[in-house]
C-alpha cells in the first residue's frame, strides 16, 4: 500500500435545497487501500460516490482522485472504474458487446480488449453467456458484466457500489479475491455495501456516514477496540453503535460529530 | 340465434358472472393509473386550475356555439350539413382509433402485468385497460360532444335530441376504445407469434404512412377527387351513429335502417370487440414471445471489420466505438424508423408540387433535404441522453465530451448522408436542374445533415437526467429511455425551427422558381438559386460549429443531478 491519497475530499458538501446530502466530508485514502463505505439507507453514500466519479458537482468542499480534481471531469476519467448500484449496462447489447464497447470507449488495444475480456469472462464464470443479449441475463449475471466492465481498463481507483448484490456466494467469493488482488496490484477500491461481513474481511480502513456525515473512521479492528465491542464484536455491532439514535439499553445516542479516530 | 348464445356468455363471463369483481379491480387499476400519470406529469396547482378552467371554458363556448347553431335551425336559417358530418364521424373515429391503439400500446408497457395477473382476474385487467383509456381521452371527447348535444338540443327546444345524440356518442367511443384496445392486443398477439412481423412493424408503419402522404398529395393535387373520399367516408358503417343522434332531432331526416344499424353496431360490436379481446389478451399474456432475431450472437465493436477499415485510421477508437454501438442499437431497436415518422407528413411538400407541376421541381428537393436531414437529426442526435441513460454514469466516467459528439455525430451523418445524397440524386433525374446546381444541392443537403446532428445533440444535451424515464418505444415491444413530458418536443421544434432558418435561402428562392419567376430585382432566378444553395450550406457549415462546440462543452458540464 501506497501512503500518498489516492482519494482524498476536504469538507465536501452536497446539498439540495435545504436537505443536506453530505456534510463536511473529509477523507483521504491511500493508494492500494480498500475502504469499506459503511451507512445506513439515506446516509449519503450513493451521493459521496457520484461526487467521487464526477456525475454530481459538490455544493462545497473539494475532492481529488488521483490528485484531479472532481471538477474536472476529464482528467478524473483515466483513473477511475465505477461500478453503480444499477450495472450501467445495455440490455439490447451481450456481454461480449458491451465490454468491447467499454474498452473501446476507454481507447485500449482490441487486442488488449479481447485478452481482458477473455480473462475476466472466464474469472467470473460468464464466458459460456457472453454472446447472449443482457436482456436475458440474471440479476447476478448483469452484475457480474457491470464489475468486469469498472475493472477491464485496469483504473488506479475502482469505486464500487454494492458489488455483491444479486450473486451466488461462488461469485461473492471471486469479488473479495478480486479485490483483494487489485489491492495488492496498488489498485485503490472504494466499496460502499451494506454486506459488513464483506468489508470486515477486505477492507483496510472503514468509514462509517451517518446522516451525511462522517461517524467513524479507521481500521476494522481498530474501530472495534475503539468502541469496546470486545473481543466477540463485529463490525456489524460497530455499525449499529454509531448509527442507531438509541442504545439498546435506551441511553443516548452515539455523538455524530464525535468522529472516533 | 347460436352466435347470440356464444356471444351472451361470453358477455356475462366477463362481466356479470365475477360478481362485479372484475368491474372493481378494473375500477381500481384504472384509477391508479390515472393517478400514476398525474404525477408523472407533475403539473403544479396552478397548471391544473388553468388547464381546468380551459376545459370548462371551451365547452360553456362549445355549448353557446351549439345553443346558437341549434336556434338558426330551427328559425330555418341554416340547414344541417348531414352528409359532412358523416363524412367527418368517420374521419374522427378513425382518429381516435389510432390514439387510442396508441395510448392502450403505452398502457400495457407501463402495467406491471406479471404482478396484475398474480393478484387479480386477468378480466378485470382488461377492463382497466378499456377504464384507463376511456378516461384519459373518450371522457374529453365525451364531454365535448355532450355539451354540443345539449347546447344544440337547447336551441332546437328538442330535449329527446339531447338523450339520442349522448346515446350515439356513448355507443361511438365505446365502440372505438373497443375496437383499439382489440386492435392493440391483435398487434401484440402477432408480434409473440411472428418474428418477422415483430421485426418490421415499425416499417410497416412508416410505410404506411409516406403512401398516406402519397395519397392526400394525389388527392390535394386533384387526381382522385376529394367528393370521392367525402363519399367513402360517408359510406362507412361508423357514420350511421350520426343518423342514431339525428333521430331526436326535429327537422332532420335521419336513415332508419342506419339508425338501427349503428344499434345493432354497439349490440353486436361491443360482445365481440370483448370476447376478441378477452381472448387475444389471455393468449398475449399467456404466450411466450418468440424471438424476432438471434440472441446469442455478438457483433465486434472495436477492431477491424467493414467499418474499422474505412473509419480506424482517421477517427479516434473512443468515438468510433460511440458510433458503432449506435448503430448496433439501432440495429436492435430501430428507435430512429420511429422517430422518422415525425416528418413523413412533410411528404406532401415533396409529392404535391410534383404532381401539380408534373416533374420535379426544385421545392420537392428542398422539401426533401430538409425531411432527410432533420430526420437524421431527430433519429440520432435528438436524444443523447436517452439513448445512453441506462449506462450514462459509464459513458460520462470513460469519455470526453468531444469524442462523445463526435462518435454520435458520426452515427447520425454516415447513416443520413447516403440517404440524403442518394434520394436528391434519384429525385433530381427528372428535375429541369443541370449538374452542376444538382451536385450543389448534394452538397447543401449534405451540410444541412451535418447541421441537424449537431443542432440536435446541442438541444439534447439540455434534457435533464431525472425527466428521463423508461417508455415503450411505440409500435414495437421494446423499451427506451426517454425524456418524459413537453421538454423533448419543445427541443424537437426548436431543432426543426433552426433547421427551417438555415434552409430558408433554399426555399425562398426555389419557390419563387416554382411560380415561374424569372427574374427578382434584375438578377435571374437561376443566380439566385444557385446562390441560395452556396448560402444554405454556409449558414449550415456555422450553425454546426456553434452547436457542436455548445454540445461538446454541455456534455463535459452534464451531471447527474
Amino acid at each position: 500500500m501506497n501512503d500518498s491519497p489516492s482519494i482524498t475530499t476536504d469538507r465536501l458538501t452536497k446539498r439540495y435545497g435545504s436537505n443536506t446530502a453530505v456534510e463536511q466530508l473529509d477523507l483521504a485514502i491511500p493508494s492500494g487501500a480498500i475502504y469499506g463505505f459503511l451507512g445506513p439507507n439515506g446516509a449519503g453514500k450513493t451521493t459521496t460516490i457520484r461526487m467521487l466519479t464526477t456525475l454530481i458537482t459538490p455544493t462545497e468542499g473539494t475532492a481529488h482522485i488521483m490528485g484531479e480534481s472532481i471538477t474536472d471531469r476529464p482528467a478524473v476519467i483515466p483513473h477511475i472504474g465505477y461500478l453503480p448500484e444499477k450495472p450501467p449496462i445495455y440490455d439490447e447489447l451481450t456481454a461480449r458487446e458491451q465490454l468491447e464497447y467499454h474498452g473501446g470507449l476507454c481507447d485500449m488495444a482490441p487486442s488488449d480488449i479481447e485478452d481482458q475480456i477473455t480473462s475476466l469472462l472466464d474469472r467470473f464464470d460468464l464466458t459460456d453467456d457472453a454472446d447472449d443479449r443482457i436482456s436475458t441475463y440474471s440479476k447476478g449475471m448483469k452484475q457480474k458484466t457491470g464489475l468486469i466492465q469498472a475493472l477491464m481498463h485496469r483504473p488506479d481507483v475502482v469505486i464500487l457500489d454494492e458489488p455483491t448484490s444479486g450473486l451466488d456466494p461462488q461469485a461473492a467469493r471471486t469479488v473479495r479475491d478480486t479485490i483483494n488482488e487489485l489491492a495488492a496490484s496498488d489498485t485503490t477500491v472504494f466499496l460502499s455495501t451494506h454486506i459488513l461481513p464483506l468489508v470486515e474481511e477486505v477492507a483496510t480502513e472503514v468509514g462509517i456516514l451517518y446522516d451525511g456525515e462522517l461517524v467513524a473512521e479507521g481500521p476494522p479492528d481498530a474501530l472495534k477496540e475503539r468502541m469496546e465491542t470486545g473481543e466477540e464484536g463485529t463490525l456489524e455491532d460497530v455499525f449499529l453503535d454509531v448509527t442507531t439514535d438509541t442504545t439498546y439499553d435506551g441511553q443516548a445516542e452515539a455523538d455524530p460529530s464525535g468522529k472516533i479516530e | 340465434m347460436r352466435i347470440w348464445v356464444v356471444l351472451s356468455v361470453l358477455q356475462s363471463e366477463v362481466y356479470v358472472m365475477d360478481g362485479g369483481i372484475g368491474l372493481r379491480h378494473g375500477v381500481r387499476i384504472a384509477r391508479t393509473e390515472w393517478m400514476r400519470t398525474r404525477r408523472q406529469l407533475a403539473r403544479s396547482s396552478v397548471v391544473r386550475a388553468v388547464i381546468a378552467l380551459f376545459i370548462i371554458g371551451t365547452l360553456v363556448i362549445a355549448t353557446s356555439i351549439a345553443y346558437g347553431f341549434g336556434a338558426a335551425f330551427r328559425s330555418a336559417a341554416i340547414t344541417l350539413p348531414v352528409g359532412a358530418i358523416r363524412s367527418l364521424t368517420t374521419a374522427v373515429f378513425l382518429t381516435l382509433l389510432i390514439g387510442f391503439v396508441q395510448q392502450t400500446s403505452r398502457l400495457l408497457e407501463r402495467l406491471n402485468i406479471n404482478h396484475l395477473l398474480t393478484t387479480v382476474p386477468a378480466r378485470a385487467v382488461i377492463i382497466g385497460v378499456v377504464l384507463t383509456v376511456s378516461g384519459r381521452a373518450a371522457i374529453r371527447v365525451f364531454l365535448t360532444a355532450s355539451s354540443i348535444a345539449i347546447g344544440f338540443s337547447l336551441g332546437m327546444r328538442a330535449p329527446l335530441g339531447i338523450a339520442t345524440v349522448i346515446i350515439a356518442v356513448v355507443g361511438f367511443l365505446s365502440l372505438s376504445v373497443l375496437s383499439a384496445v382489440a386492435l392493440s392486443f391483435a398487434v401484440d398477439f402477432l408480434t409473440t407469434r411472428s418474428p418477422r412481423f415483430r421485426r418490421y412493424k415499425t416499417a410497416f408503419v412508416v410505410v404506411a404512412f409516406s403512401l398516406l402522404s402519397i395519397g392526400m398529395a394525389v388527392v390535394i393535387a386533384g387526381q382522385v377527387s376529394i367528393d370521392l373520399v367525402w363519399k367513402w367516408l360517408a359510406a362507412a358503417p361508423t357514420a350511421w351513429f350520426v343518423d342514431l343522434a339525428l333521430v331526436g332531432v326535429p327537422r332532420t331526416s335521419p336513415k332508419f335502417f342506419q339508425s338501427v344499424g349503428a344499434l345493432g353496431l354497439v349490440g353486436i360490436g361491443i360482445p365481440v370487440l370483448v370476447a376478441a379481446t378477452t381472448a387475444l389478451a389471455e393468449r398475449v399474456w399467456e404466450t411466450e414471445p418468440i424471438s424476432a432475431t438471434t440472441t446469442h450472437r455478438s457483433h465486434s465493436l472495436v477492431g477491424e471489420g467493414r467499418v474499422g477499415l474505412v473509419f480506424d485510421s482517421r477517427i479516434s477508437q473512443p468515438t468510433l466505438t460511440i458510433a458503432r454501438k449506435r448503430w448496433l442499437q439501432e440495429r436492435r431497436i430501430p428507435r430512429s424508423l420511429f422517430m422518422s415518422g415525425y416528418l413523413l407528413v412533410l411528404l406532401l411538400g415533396v409529392t404535391f408540387p410534383i404532381f401539380v407541376a408534373g416533374e420535379v421541381p426544385g421545392i420537392s428537393l428542398v422539401f426533401l433535404a430538409f425531411i432527410c436531414a432533420g430526420t437524421t437529426g431527430l433519429a440520432f442526435g435528438s436524444d443523447p441522453i436517452g439513448t445512453e441513460y441506462p449506462s450514462l454514469s459509464m459513458t460520462l466516467t470513460t469519455v470526453s465530451g468531444k469524442q462523445f459528439v463526435r462518435g454520435t455525430l458520426l452515427s447520425g451523418i454516415v447513416t443520413g448522408i447516403p440517404i440524403t445524397a442518394g434520394a436528391i440524386l434519384f429525385l433530381a433525374l427528372w428535375s429541369p436542374y443541370g449538374v452542376v446546381e444538382t451536385l450543389l444541392f448534394v452538397v447543401a443537403g449534405v451540410g444541412l445533415c451535418v447541421c441537424s446532428v449537431t443542432i440536435a445533440v446541442a438541444l439534447g444535451m439540455r434534457s435533464p437526467y431525472s425527466d428521463i424515464i423508461p417508455v415503450p418505444l411505440p409500435l414495437s415491444s421494446a423499451t427506451i429511455y426517454s425524456e418524459v413530458g413537453a421538454g423533448g418536443f419543445i427541443r424537437m421544434g426548436i431543432m426543426l425551427g433552426l433547421l427551417g432558418i438555415v434552409c430558408l435561402p433554399i426555399f425562398s428562392s426555389y419557390l419563387m422558381a416554382f411560380f415561374d419567376l424569372v427574374s427578382v430585382g434584375g438578377i435571374p432566378t437561376t443566380a439566385i438559386r444557385i446562390g441560395s444553395l452556396v448560402l444554405t450550406t454556409a449558414l449550415a457549415t456555422s450553425v454546426s460549429a456553434l452547436a457542436y462546440r455548445r454540445a461538446v462543452r454541455l456534455y463535459d458540464r452534464y451531471t447527474l443531478s
